[in-house]
């Protein structure tokens, strides 16, 4: 694309209202909404749809942040202790993608496309793991565990963090996919929290949406000062993106996420394979 | 039904955390939507990158308005992480409140990384 015609824009903005409107639904839907349709669809350049990717991951999860930072669910000293693992995993992405061929680049996402079309799936079946509950005195000063309100169960649900050192170590993997495709990683981020380090579903979603602004932050710099933000692309990106983000909340009750889910995971499916077969150097599209 | 948390059970007030949100999202989403209609209304097309160590002189000043509010929109998040750490520092929790600067340099670094 070398110029950005009324067209592209309007397409732009649409991509980016789809985009934060499945990411409030089934949280996922920045970078692998994005890169694909920039990439493949409007034969973007691979690193800019990355770095626009990363623009739009992080205009959900600040827009997320004006509301859901003061319910005070999401666990933030959690946060930024596996942001540090994160934000580093982040730059080294961000650097390698620099270096790499887009064929390379292309396989990646094929790879990391699929696992998140089987993530959704199995997120349809298993939605939540068991909690490591704590009892009443555990959870004081100066632990990472937390509490928050259960409405259903009707009282506090107290909970300790398990495996932090593994946590910490897939945190800085999914920083560098983040760096390396434009992915928030909340795919990575929100199994990682329940599954093993045993956090409540509901604490790691809000947890792992503060920590992907962080990690696109990370990434976007190294690819802003590297010259592959491009103003005219990630504008309506964003915007469209706080609009499907705004627009997604509203309609929540109204929307039925399971069946956005095995949705998305047919699209992601597909974008798998066209990015699979573009590494090969075979696109169909 | 209110939601109590464990920041809230610790004193953590989330109101600073929520305005930095707030500031940032309103700046970046200002100038994205000002610099997006200037641009449109000049019948700007092209794609040229902006970057951050150019961000006043690449582009027209269309551009370099939407290149300001990605930054603003790319430092909120550093910004909501500096009150933590601060609110951490204050109360005593030396080792978090280090962790959490350690974070804001790392976002620093990335910087320098890209122009590398």
């Amino acid at each position: 694309m070398t110029d950005v015609s009324l067209l592209d824009a309007a397409l732009l903005l649409l991509t980016g209202a789809t985009a934060g409107w499945i990411g409030v639904l089934v949280g996922i839907g920045g970078g692998v909404v994005v890169v694909p349709v920039l990439f493949v669809g409007l034969g973007v350049d691979f690193r800019v749809a990355v770095a626009t990717a990363l623009v739009g991951v992080l205009a959900t999860s600040v827009t997320a942040g004006t509301v859901h930072a003061a319910s005070g669910v999401g666990n933030l000293r959690l946060g930024v202790v596996l942001e540090l693992a994160t934000t580093i995993g982040a730059v080294v992405g961000g650097l390698v993608a620099t270096l790499l061929a887009t064929s390379v680049l292309s396989g990646i996402f094929a790879v990391v496309a699929a696992a998140t079309a089987v993530y959704l799936v199995i997120g349809i079946r298993h939605p939540v793991a068991r909690t490591a509950e704590a009892s009443e005195g555990e959870v004081v000063e100066h632990t990472l565990g937390g509490a928050y309100f259960d409405g259903r169960r009707g009282g506090l649900v107290r909970y300790r963090v398990e495996r932090l050192p593994v946590g910490l170590g897939i945190s800085a993997v999914a920083g560098g996919l983040s760096g390396l495709l434009g992915v928030g990683g909340g795919f990575i981020k929100v199994p990682t929290l329940n599954l093993i380090m045993k956090v409540p579903i509901r604490v790691a979603a809000a947890t792992s949406n503060f920590m992907v602004g962080l990690t696109a932050a990370a990434s976007i710099f190294v690819y802003f000062a590297a010259g592959y933000v491009v103003p005219l692309i990630a504008a309506p990106v964003a915007i469209g993106v706080v609009a499907g983000s705004i627009a997604g909340a509203l309609r929540a009750r109204l929307s039925h996420p399971d069946r956005i889910r095995a949705l998305l995971a047919t699209i992601l499916v597909l974008v798998a394979i066209e990015m699979a077969l573009r590494a090969g150097g075979i696109g169909v599209i | 039904m209110p939601v109590v948390s464990v920041s809230s059970e610790r004193g953590e007030r989330t109101s600073p955390i929520t305005a930095a949100y707030r500031v940032g999202l309103g700046i970046a989403l200002g100038a994205i939507l000002t610099g997006w209609a200037w641009a449109l209304l000049d019948g700007e097309r092209s794609t040229t990158p902006v970057r951050l160590g150019h961000l006043f002189d690449d582009g027209s000043p269309a551009d370099r308005l939407l290149g300001f509010g990605v930054l603003v929109l790319s430092a909120a998040p550093a910004l909501v992480v500096f009150v933590l750490a601060l609110s951490w520092w204050r109360r005593g929790e030396r080792g978090l409140a280090l962790v959490g600067f350690a974070v804001i340099l790392v976002l620093g670094v990335s910087t320098l990384v890209g122009h590398a």
